[in-house]
Order: structure tokens, then C-alpha cells, then sequence
């Protein structure tokens, strides 16, 4: 992942920031060990304290109520939440109905159309050919890279 | 954020990639936050525990010599730690004459390619120019 404006947000953002994508990585169920990876490095490149991240992973099994967290963000958190949202959500393959729902609640939230949402799935659709590029380069693909 | 092939290593082998990002941080005497929250990343991407990152921070102080990061740590984790390097190394906008030559002393450590370290920058470049995209699409999201 590359370096994002996510560090520039307020401490309470970057708390508000993980406990989304904690909501939507659940979306599909147990989180599972890329998700987890994904919201470690949102926690890392945030550089969120320790001591906050152990707060924020006691919600892996029980994240916060979506609709009040919501109601804290501004226009600028939730369309930063949703770029990153549609990442994550998209780290154990293919996004399910579950992901959609939620990306389409915070895209309602930031005043975002559908047609925009659809191009932001599809602009994380090319991070992966991206991130399969970098593992060829260095000569360490994963089963069913593709990066043309 | 995306999966990748790190997470799925054994933890000694995480820990020893991540010891080596750290003497890689530490390459021009000058750590930025730019670098420093690159660096974080990666540590949560390897899913080290809390205890572990800790002793990792600890290098960012007192760095252990190259030679000893380079002993025990096997040829995918070296890899993709060459990989995070150079991207850790660029996140401040410049890799200097410093960090690349010790990028390449790790690189060629690991048998790769003469050109894999400028392959690389230019792969990061292109990283950025996404990540800037998406940024864009953010700005452009309401029309």
C-alpha cells in the first residue's frame, strides 16, 4: 500500500478511520487473516498508538454500530473511509452483497453516487495488478497474479 | 493493503524481514514520518505481535549490522523486504545515494536482477500516480 492522506487525519479520525474498516471487513463474517493484515497496516500507516490499536482490536469480534459512527464523520473522513473501505472489503476477493451494502451506506453518507462507487471498485481493481507487478518484479508472485 | 504473500511466512521469518526494514530506515541517518509510517505499515501487514514490534522499534535505535539481518532470513522474505524497502525509502520523495547502494548491496545479496532496484522505483512511482488517481476520484466523487 502506498503512502495515503489517512496520516493527515485528527486522532480521533484515524480512530474513526480503523473502526470503519473494522465494520466492513465483518461485513462478510468472521474476519479472516488478509483482512486482519490490511486493517494491521491501516493501523500502522496511521501510526495509531499501541495502546489504541489493542482498544480497536477488541472490536474484531464485536465492531461499533455503523450508523452512530456515521453520524461523527465529515464529508472528508467518509470519502477517505470509503476509498479504503472498498480496499479492504476487496482483500478476500470478490466483494459480497454484505460489502456492497456498507459501501453503498457510506457512499449515501459522503453524498457519493453510485456511478462514482462503481469507478472507485474499479480503480482498486487495478492496485491489484499494481501490487502483482511489485511481487513480479522481485520474482515472488502470488497463485493467479496477473499484472498486463 | 491488499494481500499479499508476507503475512503468509513463518513469524521468524516476518520478524527477520521486519529487523531488516528497520536497518533499512536507519540507511541515511534520517528517519521521516513519511518513512516512519511506511515502516508501521509493514510491521502490521507481517502481523507481528504487539511484543515483537516493540523489540523491531528498538532497532530504529540501535541497528543491528546488515550481516546479522541478512543470516537466517530466507529468499521470499528477503525479496519482498527489498520490495518494502525501496517503497519505505521513497516515501519521502527521495532515495538518496546512501539508501540505494545499501538497496542494492541487499538486492544483489538475494541474486537479483542488476536493474531490480531501479525497476522497483519506477514501480513505486507508478504507486504513487494510483494512489494520487484515487485521491483525484475522491475530489471528483459528488459530481
Amino acid at each position: 500500500m502506498f503512502p495515503d492522506s489517512i496520516q493527515l487525519l485528527s486522532e480521533n479520525g484515524r480512530k474513526r478511520h480503523a473502526n470503519l474498516l473494522i465494520i466492513i471487513a465483518s461485513a462478510d463474517g468472521e474476519l479472516v487473516r488478509e483482512e486482519i493484515a490490511a486493517i494491521e497496516s491501516a493501523m500502522g500507516l496511521m501510526m495509531i498508538h499501541p495502546n489504541v490499536r489493542t482498544e480497536l482490536r477488541s472490536q474484531f469480534a464485536d465492531p461499533i454500530e455503523l450508523d452512530s459512527l456515521l453520524q461523527e464523520m465529515d464529508t472528508a473522513e467518509l470519502r477517505l473511509a470509503l476509498k479504503n473501505g472498498a480496499i479492504v472489503a476487496a482483500v478476500d476477493g470478490e466483494y459480497d452483497k454484505n460489502e456492497i451494502f456498507l459501501l453503498k451506506k457510506i457512499a449515501a453518507a459522503a453524498g457519493v453516487s453510485d456511478a462514482r462507487l462503481k469507478q472507485l471498485l474499479n480503480w482498486v481493481r487495478n492496485m491489484w495488478k499494481l501490487e502483482a507487478k511489485g511481487r513480479y518484479i522481485v520474482g515472488s508472485p502470488m497463485e493467479g497474479d496477473d499484472f498486463q | 493493503m491488499l494481500p499479499d504473500t508476507l503475512h503468509q511466512l513463518p513469524r521468524t521469518e516476518r520478524f527477520a524481514y521486519a529487523k531488516l526494514l528497520a536497518v533499512m530506515a536507519r540507511a541515511n541517518d534520517e528517519l521521516t514520518v513519511e518513512e516512519m509510517a511506511a515502516f508501521e505499515q509493514r510491521l502490521g501487514t507481517a502481523l507481528l505481535s504487539p511484543e515483537q514490534r516493540n523489540q523491531i522499534r528498538t532497532y530504529l535505535k540501535n541497528p543491528p549490522s546488515l550481516e546479522e539481518c541478512l543470516t537466517g532470513l530466507g529468499h521470499e522474505a528477503g525479496r519482498l523486504a527489498v520490495r518494502d524497502s525501496v517503497m519505505m525509502a521513497a516515501a519521502d520523495g527521495n532515495v538518496d545515494k546512501k539508501e540505494k547502494k545499501l538497496l542494492k548491496k541487499i538486492a544483489n545479496y538475494f541474486d537479483m536482477q542488476d536493474n531490480t532496484i531501479d525497476r522497483l522505483l519506477e514501480w513505486t512511482a507508478e504507486g504513487y500516480a494510483w494512489m494520487q488517481s484515487g485521491v483525484e476520484l475522491l475530489n471528483e466523487l459528488s459530481k
